[in-house]
């Protein structure tokens, strides 16, 4: 065979082959079998589950690079997430006000000026926090390409300073997790706040309302999100690859294993943490302003420290310090969870008691996440080690 | 022979205990230094101060031609300079291969950016090459660092300082948990590196350090005690008292 640059990266990098070509299967499968272009198997609702499920995927590769291949436990990085979710969300909703208020002006003798748009969208929007001023945080609003920029600028910038100044402390281990969900926490609460510019606990809503897209059915809308989120997820897989198996790769694995030996090496630890850091968080809040919409709604609940260890506990699942591994983990994990929380799972009547999943589909988690640590530290992932081994005796 | 490192009236106390009092040392380019002294004579520390693991309270370190300070620089600078660090215990990164630790260790560009688009190049291979042959790891170049036996971690350890090419060599305790081949070995080694560059060792075994045949300097509480060559050395009285009488 011709030995293109192309076979050649994939001789060497056979999971990311495996990968894509799985990814691909998968995201024709779906459109063929949806409502949205197909036969119409798949429900729009599951559809969308599927999609988001993606999304979680992309931020679960975030924290395998971050935890598995850097050692650095956070458990703030679904802050990242649900700000890059509030940003796209801050257009979707203001957009799409604005065009239901043009709407229904529209029979009005006299046409609306700017200001009185203005007004009526800040009404509409924050009434329910007991407002109409539109806050200066909206101020790009109602500008998608703003809004798009920031989805990266935002979480990339807060993961840069919070990064900064804990590494540059030389803040690491317990305590560096501890100080992420602090992040987190304060976050939430400032969100929480009705003041604080985005709706306070009633968050963003009616974000699966694409503006410009209202004459397209949401069975359709689905299958947009769906790919984008396939083919998004594709491209993170490919460039946090090329990190992981660049000589940068080499570099946070032994900053892992033994940062003082990098750091003797002459290596600015410190340095390449935050790059770390910095990348994962926009990585997070891409795949956060893929979610939401697909979700429809977020609020500051979503930024809740325990969706923070969630993803800790994908990633553990499905196996730290491979790529492949966390997408398991946290397709796998999710999905379940989704099924048993979602009240689909039939409860098994015990002599003394009924099973209820929705009760008990923590305790499973955690046993499953307890027994993964103890007899399985390499998850899920770790059974295609065990492939590999038997197919070369 | 011109001075690498001088260090003069160096203090530093943790908790106040003096773990170095008033120290003043200097090595020249392509020394050979060795360091004795009891367990909490300051050795290790004194290390610490010089890689930029520590802060010194008080005192001057001046390094290279032009007498730069090394305080307060960090240690991945420190590193740059050219002052490289073997620690007590061997430390190699443990996950990867021979040849991906000696990778990281040459004297490449450190920025994130730069090793992200590194390409392993053919003078690198040489380089690589002729290092594992140096630290008889030639045959282990794809073999986990894990699965290395102790004395070869410490010779990784050595190499991956070699391939930093750095002008002084820190050496803590190299010998220890060494086979005696192990040891001649490793005794011939360094010698040999001391031929271009300034090497430091700290040892404790006294045998491994005759046959290092060089100047020795005597630590005790944080100071230099004695310094001379190993006969020297064996007959000063208060080394006696302090360190081999015991």
């Amino acid at each position: 065979m011709r030995e293109t640059i192309l076979t050649k990266y994939f001789s060497n990098n056979r999971h990311v082959f495996f990968f894509l070509g799985f990814l691909t299967l998968f995201t024709f499968a779906v459109v063929i079998l949806a409502e949205g272009f197909g036969l119409g198997w798949l429900g729009t609702s599951f559809v969308k589950t599927l999609g988001k499920t993606l999304c979680l995927c992309m931020v679960a590769i975030a924290m395998d690079l971050v935890w598995g291949y850097c050692g650095i436990l956070s458990l703030g990085h679904f802050a990242f997430f649900a700000l890059g979710g509030y940003m796209i969300g801050m257009w979707l909703m203001f957009a799409r006000t604005k065009l239901v208020v043009v709407a229904a002006a529209k029979n009005l003798a006299l046409p609306l000026t700017e200001e009185e748009i203005k007004s009526a969208v800040g009404t509409q929007i924050f009434g329910v926090v007991g407002g109409a001023e539109i806050p200066n945080i909206w101020a790009f609003a109602d500008i998608l390409p703003a809004q798009l920029a920031f989805v990266i600028l935002i979480p990339g910038a807060l993961a840069l300073i919070f990064g900064w100044l804990a590494f540059r402390s030389r803040v690491d281990g317990v305590y560096l997790s501890i100080l992420t969900q602090a992040m987190t926490l304060a976050l939430a609460l400032y969100l929480f706040q009705n003041d604080s510019g985005l709706r306070g606990n009633n968050g963003l809503s009616g974000l699966q309302n694409i503006p410009g897209l209202e004459n397209v059915q949401q069975s359709l809308v689905s299958m947009y999100f769906f790919i984008a989120s396939a083919f998004i997820l594709g491209i993170i897989y490919c460039l946090s690859n090329l990190i992981v198996s660049s000589k940068l790769g080499n570099i946070i694995k032994g900053i892992r294993d033994n940062e003082e030996r990098v750091r003797f090496l002459g290596y600015n630890v410190e340095g390449f943490k935050l790059f770390i850091f910095v990348y994962t968080a926009i990585i997070s809040g891409i795949a956060g302003a893929m979610y939401y919409p697909q979700a429809g709604i977020i609020n500051p609940a979503e930024l809740a420290p325990i969706a923070s260890i969630y993803l800790a506990v994908w990633v553990a699942i499905g196996g730290r310090g491979r790529l492949y591994g966390a997408v398991i983990g946290a397709a796998f994990v999710s999905l379940m969870s989704s099924y048993f929380t979602g009240g689909q799972a039939p409860d098994i009547a015990l002599g003394f008691g009924t099973l209820i999943w929705t009760d008990w589909w923590l305790v499973l988690l955690g046993l499953s996440f307890v027994l993964v640590t103890i007899y399985a530290p390499k998850g899920i992932g770790g059974v295609f080690d065990l492939l590999a081994k038997r197919n070369n005796d | 022979m011109s001075r690498l490192l001088y260090v003069d009236n160096l203090s530093v106390t943790f908790d106040g205990f003096k773990a170095i009092n008033g120290l003043s040392f200097e090595i020249g380019e392509k020394e050979l230094r060795a360091i004795i002294g009891p367990n909490g004579a300051g050795k290790t520390t004194f290390m610490d101060l010089i890689t930029g693991k520590t802060q010194p309270d008080s005192g001057t370190i001046r390094w290279g031609e032009k007498s730069a300070s090394l305080i307060k620089k960090p240690e991945s600078k420190i590193a740059q300079l050219g002052i490289g660090r073997k620690f007590q215990k061997p430390t190699v990164l443990e996950s990867q291969t021979v040849c991906e630790n000696l990778l990281m260790a040459l004297a490449n560009p450190r920025n994130p950016f730069s090793v992200l688009f590194y390409k392993k190049n053919f003078e690198d291979n040489e380089i690589i090459a002729k290092l594992s042959t140096q630290v008889n790891l030639e045959r282990k170049l794809t073999t986990a660092a894990s699965e290395l036996s102790h004395g070869q971690k410490q010779w990784l350890e050595i190499g991956m300082l070699l391939a930093q090419d750095p002008k002084l060599l820190l050496i803590d305790e190299p010998a220890a948990g060494m086979t005696s081949i192990e040891r001649q070995q490793t005794v011939k080694l360094l010698k040999n590196l001391a031929n271009k560059r300034a090497i430091l060792v700290v040892e404790h075994d006294m045998e491994f350090i005759r046959q290092l045949e060089c100047r020795i300097t005597v630590l005790h509480e944080g100071r230099v005690l004695a310094e001379g060559n190993f006969d020297f050395v064996m007959q000063h009285q208060s080394v006696i008292d302090v360190y081999l009488g015991r």
